[in-house]
């Protein structure tokens, strides 16, 4: 274990693994400050960059822009009162009123001081929290891989409760998009349309490159830019004296760290609920609840303690049973898998020092956004004005170059272009696109699970009844199922 | 990214629809998964002959088995919109209201089709700035000089990044090559 750790620390600590984990952390920022991109769009962006990389560096790149992202948007969310990714939004609570008192750096020492705090927190409950699941999961056959895997994806089915018929409606649009081409065990073609180009499958990338790169480009061009004017800081930097006063709540520091792990683990909340939760948590632990919403720094620290924890809490199921919580720990899962190594409870056994390396480079990306931002606080805060139309142009194209390379095929480009038209639409009528991206990238795992499971059941799918632990599950997955319906019901 | 001002709503919680277009907007919610439902209820129909299925294997191991299911959810989700949409049009009320299309959205997508193509033709650099300048006018950017800069940072910023530091083939431009020759 001590070598393991040793030996990642090393790889962690590699110049190129720094500069990867670096440069995702910067683009992260980047994405997080421009209110509309986020970091989905970032790690779509940045998808094609990884396949000449080694998986770690990789992984610390995508790693970088995933928590960059969350440590970035609570910048806009406080200074304009424009949360740069959706979980900021409870930042803004708080954030934006300490600003208008002219107490912005208060507010933004507290968000940085909550982000990096619940970051680590939540990389310790990671290290300690994972092997033990990673046994529990050892214990796994396909019937009970596809019973969990059928769970995660149906708690973020029901997750959008409210828009089920779209999620349901995206979740079987995105394992159909799985299942175009050549089938792997049977090399039959799947609606290939007589097109040889159909045959090699849809990938990932320009799918994923084209929902939220192009489409969440086109969606920037009908939003007008930030009004600005009013950026109130006293320096360029973080006053760092106001950071010994934030750590006065370190309670709340630690109990919304674990708070945002936990939500994180499961699959389907995500980030929003996270900082709420912890934010609620703080609000009602409070000696002064009433201050909460009108300028408690406490409350900006809860809530971005509680979203910026949900990072390496999503890894805990990715890592240990194979199973993305939404959809930019699925984008990591694309990751593992194009660089054929496959999460699951032997993950740990086999690659140890890849884990270890995943770790200490989670440890520094936090260290890395947390000094990036409280140096250069001003420069970041004024890129929210950069002209939309520029950024959507420019995404479009990085996005479609991007692409290019992966199999230099310029069918790719039309895929994206044709999946950046379906996002555009989705993304602008609001519908859970998280649902298609989880169809997409569990698709095949779900059809392989599937088929192993019913080749044991001769055909029966009666098997998962005969087995206590998918049996477990497969009650778990009714439960979630009825018990909102029940409560529907009881409501007057 | 609306601003924040009351408390935060659950992840996914919001009514169906993008918020504060109504009923119109609630029609083109319907519209856009009544034709995804039709699509895949096609695709659902036709999927026997769409398959290869030459293979010996039973049907439960087969290529068949999972598009099915794939489909058959799609077109679950969508019923219940095609069932809205059916009677609205049975009461004739099928409008969508004063929803303006997007034209700059338009706009650029035709022109970024032609990217594809333009990039083994003119190679990266020019096509990349190419249309980096022809995108930015088909948005509305009015400011000439600045588009140029823009464009002309984009395509050294791509350089940098694919060709030198990430050694990425791209094709030799066509066009060039092809003009050689004639010299």
């Amino acid at each position: 274990m001590i070598d393991h750790l040793a030996e990642g620390f090393a790889a962690a600590f590699a110049l190129a693994n720094l500069l990867a984990l670096s440069a995702g952390t910067v683009v992260g920022i980047l994405v997080g400050v421009l209110p509309g991109l986020g970091p989905m769009v970032g790690m779509a962006v940045l998808l094609p960059f990884t396949f000449s990389l080694p998986a770690d560096v990789a992984l610390s790149l995508l790693l970088g822009v995933f928590c960059g992202g969350y440590f970035g948007g609570a910048v806009p969310a406080i200074l304009f009162r424009t949360p740069g990714v959706p979980s900021s939004l409870v930042t803004a609570f708080d954030g934006f009123p300490l600003t208008r008192r002219g107490e912005a750096q208060r507010a933004l020492s507290a968000a940085l001081v909550g982000s990096l705090g619940g970051g680590l927190i939540s990389i310790v409950i990671l290290v300690a929290l994972a092997p033990l699941l990673s046994r529990v999961a050892a214990a796994f056959g396909p019937p009970e891989y596809f019973a969990a895997a059928l769970f995660g994806v149906l708690l973020v089915v029901v997750s959008f409760r409210r828009k089920l018929g779209q999620s349901v409606l995206l979740l079987g649009l995105g394992f159909w998009l799985s299942t175009v081409g050549l089938d792997g065990p049977t090399l039959s073609a799947r609606y290939a349309f007589g097109f040889w180009e159909l045959q090699n499958g849809l990938h990932i990338v320009p799918l994923v490159l084209g929902l939220f790169g192009i489409g969440q480009s086109l969606l920037l061009l009908e939003q007008g830019i930030l009004d600005t004017g009013h950026l109130k800081l006293s320096r360029g930097s973080l006053d760092f004296s106001k950071i010994r006063e934030s750590l006065r709540y370190w309670r709340t520091l630690i109990r919304s760290g674990v708070i945002g792990t936990f939500v994180g683990l499961l699959p389907g909340p995500g980030s929003v609920l996270a900082s709420y939760l912890a934010y609620d948590a703080a609000k009602h632990r409070s000696r002064d609840p009433d201050s909460f919403g009108k300028g408690n720094p406490e409350g900006g620290l809860a809530a971005e303690a509680g979203n910026n924890a949900v990072p390496a809490g999503a890894l805990i199921p990715l890592l240990t049973l194979g199973i993305p919580g939404e959809a930019l720990s699925a984008l990591l899962l694309s990751v593992f898998i194009l660089n054929g190594i496959y999460p699951g409870p032997l993950l740990l056994v086999k690659e140890p020092v890849l884990i270890s390396t995943l770790y200490w480079s989670m440890l520094l990306i936090n260290l890395v956004a947390f000094l990036v931002l409280a140096l250069w606080l001003r420069p970041f805060a004024t890129i929210v004005r950069t002209p939309v139309k520029v950024l959507a142009v420019s995404v479009i194209l990085v996005s479609l170059v991007g692409i290019y390379p992966v199999n230099l095929r310029l069918f790719d480009c039309g895929v994206a272009l044709a999946a950046g038209v379906l996002g555009y639409a989705l993304l602008k009528r609001d519908w859970p696109i998280v649902s298609l991206v989880m169809g997409i990238v569990m698709g095949p795992i779900l059809e392989n699970r599937l088929r192993e499971t019913l080749s044991l059941g001769e055909g029966s799918p009666l098997i998962l009844l005969e087995r206590p632990i998918t049996l477990g599950v497969l009650l778990l997955c009714l439960a979630v199922v009825l018990l909102p319906l029940r409560r529907r019901r009881a409501r007057p | 990214m609306p601003q924040a001002a009351g408390p935060a709503p659950e992840e996914g919680a919001a009514g169906e629809g993008a918020p504060g277009e109504g009923a119109a907007g609630r029609r083109a919610d319907d519209l856009l998964a009544g034709l995804l439902g039709l699509a895949g209820a096609g695709l659902l129909a036709a999927s026997p002959w769409l398959v290869d299925r030459s293979g010996p294997e039973p049907f439960y191991k087969g290529p068949l088995i999972f598009p099915l299911i794939a489909l058959a959810l799609l077109v679950a989700g969508a019923l219940p919109s095609l069932v809205r949409l059916a009677a609205s049009l049975l009461e004739g009320q099928g409008g969508l209201g004063r929803l303006a299309p997007p034209w700059a959205a338009v706009r650029l997508v035709g022109l970024m089709c032609l990217f594809p193509p333009a990039l083994p033709l003119i190679g990266l650099e020019a096509a990349v700035a190419l249309f980096a300048c022809l995108g930015l006018l088909a948005v509305g950017w009015r400011r000439p000089l600045a588009g140029l800069a823009v464009a002309l940072g984009l395509a050294l910023v791509l350089h940098l990044a694919f060709k030198s530091l990430l050694d990425v083939w791209f094709p030799e431009p066509l066009l060039w090559a092809l003009l050689e020759a004639a010299a």
